[in-house]
């Protein structure tokens, strides 16, 4: 994969059949073909910082979310705007993630304007709407097909979209929630925890700072942006015991700060975007299972 | 103002009374001993009142009636010292610091119609026979004065088991005890440093004017306290020296003994109360406009309390150089005070507790001393405000208070220093922005319901802090060892506190005053999961 012009990576989502990586940093998006490597797309005039990008369950195209409150949809062949979801607050609010419905009929924006934002992909009308107390980080589809889970600065929801009732959990900051099996997962104050639908915490895994978790298999990979963790590791849910992905060194003294994770699960490939490293690109892959660096 | 008189010749014995208060008067008139017949009359004005009444009393006097006072009731006993001692605890009472030669009780309330003054005295406390002595009085009840109570010298000292209602009080070396309140329609005049006027309760009275006598009463909020002797006492909002009295009465109630020395008078405050009596103003027009509205000296002339709130019983202030206030104020033990005092200009100085209502600290920069001064309290301050602000808004911020401070809600954002000597009390006490430097330093207790310390603001407290909640990031919080609630908990508010998704003390602040909820579950967090509907 030739090295994408970007100074950090932010966001990184597959398309389903895991053959096309697309990755949002600063003033842009880019979408690669992960077989040759070769940028197919770039999004230019992005404004400020692209924070996260998902692609649509059909493939044909991303979304991309902005530091200035913009939600924009582009067709992944041409490139071009076919859509955007207004309504977010602009700068400094920016819109942090964005996740297509599994159906993709339907797609979630957190912002920190505090809301989390459901719309219809078809209208692009905005159909619900949760005010939090604080930034909304993330979201997640789930659990079961009824139900979103997003977290804040302060606080872990999962609500029943139709109804608008749901559980709350006081919290440190989130910067991801995942779910899987019927999990939720979320890490704050330094761990990650697993926590049934009805957010009672089942299992404490210690590592601070994490920016992103991705499951595979019988492992959890999870990222850090910084402290003493900063970097990606492995956990094995079997023992609880986990191991640090090797990285090469960054560029300048900062930490191995990773903002962003991808997995392939059919070929067990991970990515993970970062800053700047290195004799490499922002963006490093690895075998999920050897743990090898994979040569982009 | 009530006038009792009487005429009693060989075939007929009459009397006739008049009550005047405000713009009316009241004639009730019959034989002694039949309630009478009454009639009232109103006029446009208090003034109008007062000229007819004074019309009256002289065509009743010029028909032979005279002042006069009577009394159904009788005295019960007559006990001596050690005998009332017993009876009554006056071991616990003002009044018991004195042997008394006789003690007459009168058991059951006791109404007088007339003054009680020592042409009267006899009549209505010694069944007509006195010797006079030591003697006390003792009104196992109410008593009820339709005239003035005018117990000086050489007349019997009083003690008074329930309320005191009459219309006029003298109070010059004898001793006066009232356990209930007192209500008093027009005036208490205290003079000479012998004696006392003590009231248990509160008393109800439109003017209080005092010099060096005894007064340990607590008048009610709308009281006029003026005092004139050359210190303060607690309570008087208006403190004169003699000589400033010719600012606010005329000439005749003053007796020059040498016209080329200012201060070479006697302030006759016995004139000034018989125009009271008369319903009169004593006041000169317009006199002190700036102590005394036009209102309060019509209301306290008419018998008629001032309208409106409180007048503060403030001292005046006198003015201090850093040097002279820094060693006035040395054993105050305030380092950053006594710093302040020498740094900056002149402080104001007041020698006394301070009242005020101002909503601005820096508005009581502006009402006790001058803009960017230091203020010191030399006694307690008291805040009525709901709301009181202290913003950074003069050259140097410095209030130094010596007693204790007692505000509802105070917010303090970047400003200079307030310390206090003794204890603080509070509803809300919100610090933040101190960049200047800004702190609250109280050397007492601290009662607090909620107190927020935020960015910058430095708080201490030498005693105790009994607080209810205690808001703070972990940098300003960590003077507090105990629990206190982080700004970055979020959700122990109510959403209205938090803008921007931060915690806004100014929100908390504001939603304090107005009476509102601000916390979630009352501060404490929630154990685990809660159901919440969006």
């Amino acid at each position: 994969m030739k090295r994408p012009s970007m100074s950090a990576v932010y966001g990184l989502a597959l398309n389903p059949d895991g053959t096309l990586l697309a990755a949002a940093g600063p003033g842009k998006g880019i979408i690669f073909d992960t077989a040759s490597g070769n940028a197919v797309i770039k999004i230019p005039g992005a404004t400020g910082h692209a924070y996260d990008v998902d692609f649509a369950p059909d493939s044909k195209s991303v979304v991309i979310c902005f530091h200035g409150g913009h939600v924009r949809q582009y067709d992944v062949q041409s490139g071009d705007e076919i859509a955007s979801y207004t309504g977010h607050a602009g700068v400094p609010q920016g819109v942090r993630k964005v996740k297509f419905s599994p159906d993709g009929q339907q797609l979630a924006s957190v912002a920190e304007d505090s809301t989390l934002r459901i719309w219809d992909t078809q209208s692009t009308d905005e159909v619900q709407r949760f005010k939090a107390r604080a930034d909304v980080n993330t979201v997640a589809w789930g659990p079961g097909e009824s139900h979103i889970t997003f977290a804040t600065d302060v606080g872990l929801h999962t609500v029943e979209i139709a109804s608008r009732r749901g559980k709350t959990l006081d919290t440190g900051a989130i910067a991801d929630v995942q779910v899987v099996n019927n999990q939720i997962l979320a890490a704050w104050d330094e761990a990650i925890r697993f926590l049934t639908p009805d957010l009672e915490i089942t299992r404490t895994l210690e590592q601070s700072a994490v920016s992103r978790m991705r499951a595979y298999e019988g492992y959890l990979f999870a990222a850090s942006w910084s402290g003493a963790d900063a970097g990606v590791h492995r956990w094995d849910l079997s023992d609880g015991t986990r191991q640090r992905l090797p990285l090469p060194a960054p560029v300048g003294d900062g930490p191995h700060a990773v903002w962003a994770l991808a997995i392939d699960a059919a070929r067990g490939v991970l990515y993970a975007g970062c800053n700047p490293m290195k004799g490499s690109s922002n963006i490093v892959a690895w075998d999920c299972a050897s743990l090898d660096l994979l040569d982009l | 103002m009530t006038h009792y008189l009487e005429y009693v010749d060989d075939t007929s014995a009459k009397f006739w009374m008049i009550k005047l208060l405000g713009n009316s008067h009241t004639v009730t008139y019959g034989k002694i001993g039949s309630e009478g017949r009454a009639s009232t009359k109103e006029f446009d004005s208090a003034e109008e009142a007062q000229k007819s009444a004074a019309k009256l009393i002289a065509s009743k006097k010029k028909k032979g009636y005279t002042a006069s006072a009577r009394t159904d009731a009788k005295p019960a006993a007559q006990l001596t010292n050690d005998e009332a001692v017993e009876k009554y605890g006056l071991a616990d009472r003002y009044v018991g610091n004195i042997r008394f030669a006789k003690v007459i009780v009168f058991e059951g309330d006791v109404e007088i119609y007339g003054d009680v003054n020592k042409n009267t005295v006899e009549s209505l406390f010694f069944d007509g026979e006195r010797e006079p002595t030591d003697e006390l009085v003792i009104i196992d009840g109410n008593l009820t004065v339709h005239g003035s109570l005018d117990l000086t010298e050489y007349y019997p000292c009083l003690l008074v088991l329930g309320d005191l209602h009459c219309d006029f009080v003298t109070s010059v070396n004898s001793y006066k005890e009232v356990t209930g309140d007192a209500y008093i329609t027009t005036a208490f005049i205290g003079n000479y440093n012998h004696g006392q006027m003590v009231v248990e309760g509160t008393t109800h009275v439109p003017l209080i004017l005092n010099s060096d006598h005894g007064c340990t009463m607590t008048p009610n909020l709308k009281t006029v306290c003026i005092n004139y002797c050359g210190y303060h006492d607690d309570f008087f909002k208006y403190d004169y020296y003699v000589d400033e009295l010719k600012n606010l009465f005329p000439d005749e109630f003053f007796e020059w003994f040498d016209e080329d020395d200012d201060e070479d008078f006697d302030f006759e405050w016995w004139s000034l109360a018989a125009t009271l009596k008369s319903g009169a103003s004593p006041f000169l027009e317009g006199a002190a406009p700036d102590l005394l509205s036009a209102e309060e000296i019509r209301a306290i002339a008419s018998g008629d309390a001032p309208a409106g709130e409180a007048p503060a019983s403030n001292p005046k202030p006198t003015t201090m150089s850093p040097a002279e206030a820094k060693e006035a104020f040395e054993a105050f033990r305030a380092e950053p005070a006594l710093t302040f005092l020498s740094m900056c200009g002149d402080a104001t100085v007041y020698r006394g507790n301070v009242t005020s209502d101002v909503s601005d600290i820096l508005d009581l920069a502006l009402t006790l001393g001058e803009q960017g001064t230091p203020i010191v309290i030399d006694g307690d301050l008291t805040l009525t405000a709901d709301s009181v602000e202290w913003g950074s808004e003069s050259e140097c911020n410095l209030l130094l208070v010596t007693g204790d401070l007692r505000v509802n809600h105070l917010v303090m954002s970047e400003v200079g220093d307030i310390t206090v000597q003794g204890d603080l009390h509070a509803k809300t006490l919100v610090g933040m922005y101190g960049d200047n430097g800004g702190s609250l330093n109280v050397a007492g207790d601290a009662q607090v319901e909620v107190l927020v310390a935020t960015t910058y603001f430095c708080f201490g407290f030498g005693g105790n802090v009994q607080a209810k909640h205690i808001i703070g990031d972990t940098t300003y919080a960590t003077d507090f060892t105990e629990d206190y609630i982080s700004t970055a908990s979020i959700n122990l508010f109510v959403p209205e506190m938090i803008e921007g998704g931060e915690f806004s003390a100014w929100k908390l602040f504001e939603a304090r005053v107005a009476g509102k909820e601000v916390f979630v579950n009352n501060g404490q967090a929630l154990e685990g999961a809660y159901e919440q509907e969006w």
